[in-house]
């Protein structure tokens, strides 16, 4: 990978924001293809093959939803949307089409990276049973179905260990309320939310983690969870 | 006329005329049993005191029918030949003819008397009437008194009343939605009524269509007062005319009152918005233009001397251009939600919420301000999910936590506590600032309200309380100052109600 240099392309209208995110990313050795409209954005996915996509939503010929939608038709590329910060339907509809995370706007150049980073990395081995996940202190092992923190065993419950696996799964990345419900609980319980509150407590209780400064699992208000991963 | 013959045939008249009857037979049977004892003349004055009797009670009809009972009686026994209706001598035949004269005047008389009586009776109850309608119109709020003034009228008349007042563009608009239906035709007689140049009063307005009368005020004419009686009830009569202007004068008067009152209060509340816009116009202006001219101070710095100056200050001022645009930021993020609040309020989407994790959204958002404050936080291990929107209530908690920054020594710290309170929670942001007088406590909640007295000005829009307290509102909660931190500074107490989860979540 070190000879090439991976390619992001930026969907969004605002020239502002594709000046700035051409710099940051241009810095840490990116390159970086532009696109102002939906289907320009379709098309330079189509031919240029890039790396992952920048996606702001608001765009002018489109919903910037729609370009997610096509392009998954044909390719797993990662996209990274770009809101506002009060919208959290519209992320929660991109994620659900298939967007891979999410930055609200206005966002930081390191949290940007970070997210561009987790999404740039090898993509978790599908249910690999066989897997020993090391984040940090953090250790899960998933064929012996245990979780030890700095050495120490942590006891927990099969419905928590699956929630922390496939958080896991996904370290550095959002991982959606309905995602988790349903991949745990089943389809029928991909709305109650309350579940998840009730075994990320205790998952962090078990952990200790303080909610308030959390140090593994981060809350996406309106959206989600994530793993944090270690600077 | 009509009303004669009502009462001529109703079951009531047919018991008079019995009545009559009877009294005239008994009168002409006594008079028979005394025919010994007294004269001619005196019989026939016993006679007659039947006749006034009946007339008196039961009114000229009455009194007729008995004086025919009583002539033929007296024809019958009396005048020869007797026992037999043929009347033969000139003497009685006068007699006769002055008898049922003299009983016709004193039946007429009678009933003019009793007819007088009722009139009275029923002018006694219009005055009644009159005070009632006028004792609703004087008193109480305007708005229930039009609505409670058309069936008192209607009451009145026996009738259907109608009220219909102009709007702003003198387009005529029912006063209450109870009030009848009028039809096209008459809609344009109201409509006419209205526009007339002097008002003259439809009263002779045949019985069973609508007679409208205006409703003038100071300023011209305010609506139109419509009645429609029955077919049967016959034309107004003079005293019912008199009782129908009157009330229409009261109306009237009222509806001015209602419009006077109304115009008050708008120039109150545009007086009021005035005031707000102006307010909101010198707090946007100076919380915007501050941070702005932060940013482009220290931007247009860096533009400038790039080479010259040292990493330090270049580092500063790029902190600076960061904190003051996140502060723009947070100001933008207020300014929409006091709209969205002027707008009637956001409509919540609860979901079940851990307190936490909006403590630490909050805390995320305001990172760079809380920087160098300790922050401690207890949250009771045994502090319920919250069944709310989490949003609104992180733009509470973080509106909180600003305010507790910008209103304290640096470095001191902020305390953020939530515990269970019965069925509610008691979530506290408190800080060791200078605190709120207790006079002012309930006034920083109004917008742009900022405490006084304060020799040093501290940047804050006077927006933020204002917010927390409408969006907290909006999550069915309550918001209020109390003490801080040892019992210095400032505690703002948010309560919320607690909804219970499902025992089944809970277990396992």
């Amino acid at each position: 990978m070190s000879g090439e240099s991976q390619r992001i392309l930026i969907v969004d209208d605002e020239i502002q924001i594709r000046r700035l995110l051409r710099i940051g990313l241009e810095a840490h050795g990116f390159d970086v293809l532009e696109a102002t409209t939906v289907r320009e954005g379709i098309a330079r996915c189509a031919d240029s093959n890039p790396d992952l996509v920048i996606l702001d939503l608001g765009l002018p010929d489109r919903d910037g939803r729609d370009l997610i939608g096509e392009v998954r038709a044909w390719s797993k590329l990662p996209i990274l949307v770009l809101s506002v910060r009060s919208s959290e339907k519209d992320k929660v509809d991109a994620l659900d089409r298939g967007g891979s995370d999410y930055v609200s706007k206005p966002f930081s150049m390191a949290e940007l990276l970070a997210r561009v980073r987790a999404l740039l990395r090898d993509r978790p081995r599908e249910d690999d049973e066989n897997s020993v996940y090391q984040v940090g202190l953090l250790q899960l092992d998933v064929p012996r179905h245990r979780v030890t923190l700095d050495g120490r065993i942590v006891k927990l419950s099969r419905k928590e260990f699956d929630l922390l696996h496939l958080l896991v799964l996904h370290a550095g990345r959002v991982v959606t309320h309905k995602q988790l419900l349903r991949e745990i609980w089943g389809r029928v319980h991909e709305d109650d939310t309350q579940y998840l509150r009730v075994y990320v407590g205790q998952l962090r209780e078990k952990l200790g983690d303080d909610p308030a400064r959390p140090r593994f699992i981060a809350n996406e208000p309106g959206v989600g969870y994530r793993f944090i991963e270690p600077d | 006329m009509q009303a004669r013959w009502r009462h001529s045939l109703g079951p009531r008249a047919l018991s008079c005329y019995a009545e009559a009857v009877a009294v005239g037979a008994a009168a002409v049977l006594l008079s028979e049993a005394l025919r010994s004892e007294l004269t001619a003349g005196n019989l026939a004055l016993l006679l007659m005191l039947a006749v006034v009797f009946i007339g008196y009670r039961h009114g000229l009809a009455s009194a007729l029918v008995t004086s025919f009972v009583c002539v033929s009686g007296m024809s019958y026994f009396h005048a020869p030949p007797r026992f037999s209706f043929r009347v033969n001598q000139y003497e009685h035949l006068v007699m006769l003819g002055c008898f049922v004269l003299a009983s016709l005047l004193t039946g007429g008389l009678a009933e003019r008397l009793r007819r007088q009586l009722v009139r009275s009776q029923s002018l006694a109850d219009r005055n009644e009437r009159l005070l009632e309608v006028s004792r609703r119109l004087t008193g109480g709020p305007s708005d229930d008194l039009l609505a409670s003034i058309r069936p008192a009228i209607g009451e009145a008349f026996h009738a259907e009343c109608a009220l219909l007042v102009a709007d702003g563009t003198g387009a005529l608009e029912p006063a209450d939605c109870d009030g009848p239906q009028l039809e096209p035709e008459d809609a344009a007689a109201a409509g006419w009524c209205f526009t007339r140049i002097s008002d003259d009063p439809n009263l002779g307005a045949r019985a069973g269509s609508w007679m409208f009368l205006r409703l003038d005020g100071q300023d011209g004419p305010l609506g139109v007062l419509g009645v429609r009686r029955p077919i049967e009830a016959g034309p107004l009569a003079r005293d019912q005319r008199a009782l129908l202007l009157a009330l229409r004068d009261m109306v009237a008067v009222a509806l001015d009152r209602r419009r006077l009152a109304e115009r008050i209060r708008e120039s109150q509340m545009s007086g009021e918005r005035e005031k707000l816009r102006a307010a909101l116009l010198s707090s946007v202006s100076h919380d915007l233009r501050t941070p702005l001219a932060g940013i482009t101070g220290a931007a247009s710095t860096l533009v400038g001397l790039r080479g010259s100056l040292p990493e330090t200050a270049q580092k500063e001022l790029l902190a600076t251009i960061l904190s003051e645009a996140e502060r723009l930021d947070r100001f933008v993020a207020n300014l929409i939600d006091m709209t969205r609040l002027e707008a009637g309020g956001p409509e919540p989407s609860p979901s079940w919420s851990d307190f936490r994790d909006i403590v630490a959204d909050a805390l995320r958002g305001l990172s760079r301000v809380l920087a160098d404050r300790e922050i401690e936080i207890d949250i009771a291990a045994n502090f319920p999910l919250l069944y709310v929107d989490a949003f609104l209530l992180e733009r509470v908690i973080a509106n909180l936590l600003d305010n507790a920054a910008k209103y304290s020594e640096r470095g001191s710290p902020i305390a953020i506590s939530a515990h269970r309170d019965r069925d509610t929670a008691v979530l506290r942001v408190s800080d060791r600032g200078r605190g709120i007088p207790h006079d002012q406590r309930d006034a920083v909640f109004t917008l742009f309200h900022r405490v006084r007295d304060t020799d040093k000005r501290v940047a804050g829009t006077g927006l933020g309380l204002a917010i927390c307290r409408g969006l907290t509102e909006a999550l069915r909660g309550s918001i209020g100052i109390r003490d801080g931190i040892d019992g210095k500074g400032t505690c703002v107490e948010v309560r919320l109600p607690i909804d219970e989860l499902e025992a089944e979540v809970q277990a396992e």
